[in-house]
């Protein structure tokens, strides 16, 4: 894990790390904390279990979470599906090249894992820690769905395209889970391990999969 | 004569251009020179011999010893080889000190102090060592400084570089120049340097070795002294042009005289023509190869 994250360090920029991994976020959490407070007169005992107000504000997150990542992706490995290839000619020229750009991405992957969770954490605090996995999972898989996309392009305009249109699909699976719970009166617990279960299984293949695109994009010389 | 890569069947197909290369041998201990048109297929050569490129058919073999196979499989070829690019292959985002760090992740015998100190000596942005300088705030002269800066600071035995030449200032050129041969005479004949250039001129007094390419194809090499050999540069008055010029292998003229590279064993062709011979330079050399080859209209 050191080296993996020896090499996150030395891929990534420290502006990028004071701005996008630890200011930008932080400022986020302590809105999540603020917005919470106002609205139900302090965290501690605001949040309530299965509050429509929390799914109404974990939505709004969600939405802002997608933005969120693909901007500052931009900065680290935007475009590195494309054929420009930002930075990874220079992976090539080294036989680590492929074990070092599969730690960049394997960290970057566990640091998004990590956010998603401690955001939805803050909100389904008191709801139970099924829904908090199930609400991290789906944010996680919808960020790095599309950042399976996004990656395709050196520019900001289309990844913003990709990122809009991933609310519809956000919205989509967010009602779905909805409707299930709802069937399940009863036995939720049940459904939201299935749901666990699912959404993990999906997580873990997207992952998978973001890996192994960049591990080829090396790999293949795709030029 | 022992070879630092040898290459058989080497075959790269485009939409519109194919690399065909049936053999392809860099001597060892030597500065080689890869010269051709734009469009020739220089940078695509170097890449599938850099392992940049990957998709290509045919063998190469390098140091006497590893395949291409190998060089994918055994990270120690790779450490062996030095590439720097025609345009930067560095993230525009990252600063000095993240080039070195991500250099150290990627590199076994990368050693910072010496990074540090050619990016000193190269003067590569500032002047100075400035870790905190980016790569983005760099010319593209500064870019290739700091890509040279990147591969001296290596362990290796081979550089191929691509175009390193071209976006250096007149006296970088001749510092790249020094810096080639004492790289050569530290390796004690087992370093060995391959690049592109159109600044054949420049690069000349570097040159051991001339590779000339056309649409894909190797059309001439050897080694300077035996080019040089095998090549007269012919000069006339414009006069006596109509007489020579279906003799020559190319030919310019003005309103004065002509100029033109003949063939050395065809030269009784010119037996008794009224024209005056030279030992042709490496620049002279290339520029009618390729002008021969060329699909450039002919003025």
């Amino acid at each position: 894990m050191k080296r993996k994250l020896k090499c996150y360090l030395a891929y990534t920029t420290l502006t990028y790390r004071i701005l996008g991994v630890v200011l930008i976020p932080c400022a986020f959490w302590l809105l999540c904390v603020a917005v919470l407070w106002s609205k139900y007169g302090g965290i501690m005992g605001a949040v309530q279990p299965d509050s429509a107000g929390n799914y109404t504000f974990y939505i709004w997150l969600c939405m802002y979470m997608v933005f969120y990542e693909i901007y500052t992706d931009y900065w680290v490995l935007g475009g590195c599906f494309s054929d420009a290839g930002k930075g990874l000619r220079y992976f090539r020229t080294s036989c680590r090249g492929e074990e070092v750009i599969r730690n960049i991405a394997a960290v970057d992957l566990l640091r998004r894992f990590l956010y998603c969770m401690i955001f939805s954490g803050i909100i389904f605090l008191f709801t139970g820690w099924e829904a908090v996995i199930v609400a991290g999972l789906v944010m996680y898989c919808v960020i790095v769905g599309v950042l399976n996309g996004s990656r395709h392009y050196d520019g900001l305009q289309r990844s913003s395209g990709i990122a809009i249109l991933s609310q519809v699909v956000l919205a989509l699976i967010n009602t779905l889970n909805i409707i299930l719970l709802d069937l399940a009166e009863g036995r939720k617990a049940v459904m939201l391990t299935g749901l666990i279960l699912l959404y993990g299984v999906l997580a873990f293949c997207l992952s998978r999969l973001m890996v192994r695109r960049i591990v080829i994009r090396i790999r293949g010389g795709k030029d | 004569m022992d070879y630092v890569i040898e290459a058989h069947d080497i075959k790269k197909k485009y939409k519109r251009f194919t690399l065909d290369i049936p053999e392809l041998k860099i001597p060892r201990g030597f500065a080689t020179a890869l010269i051709g048109e734009n469009g020739a297929g220089k940078t695509t050569l170097l890449n599938i011999l850099a392992g940049i490129l990957l998709q290509y058919h045919g063998k190469i073999r390098y140091f006497d010893q590893y395949t291409d196979k190998d060089r994918e499989e055994i990270p120690d070829v790779k450490e062996l080889i030095g590439y720097t690019a025609s345009g930067s292959y560095f993230v525009a985002q990252w600063k000095l000190k993240e080039v070195e760090d991500i250099s150290e992740a990627l590199f076994q015998g990368f050693h910072r102090e010496r990074f540090e100190q050619w990016c000193r000596d190269l003067a590569v942005g500032a002047g100075g060592w400035d870790p905190g300088q980016k790569v983005a705030s760099l010319s593209d002269g500064n870019r290739m400084k700091l890509m040279i800066a990147g591969v001296l600071a290596r362990d290796t035995k081979l550089l191929l570089m691509d175009e390193p030449a071209s976006p250096l200032d007149p006296v970088m050129r001749d510092r790249l120049c020094e810096i080639i041969r004492e790289y050569l005479a530290e390796g004690d004949g087992q370093r060995s340097v391959f690049f592109s250039t159109h600044n054949v001129a420049d690069m000349e007094n570097v040159t051991d070795y001339a590779i000339i390419m056309e649409q894909g194809r190797i059309v001439e090499q050897g080694f300077v002294e035996d080019l040089k050999e095998k090549y007269v540069l012919v000069k006339g008055d414009a006069a006596d042009l109509g007489a020579v010029q279906d003799k020559l292998f190319t030919c310019s003229s003005n309103q004065y005289g002509f100029e033109g590279i003949c063939l050395a064993d065809k030269l009784d062709r010119l037996a008794g023509c009224n024209v005056s011979m030279e030992r042709p330079g490496l620049t002279q050399i290339s520029v009618a190869v390729m002008k021969h080859f060329s699909r450039v209209t002919k003025g």
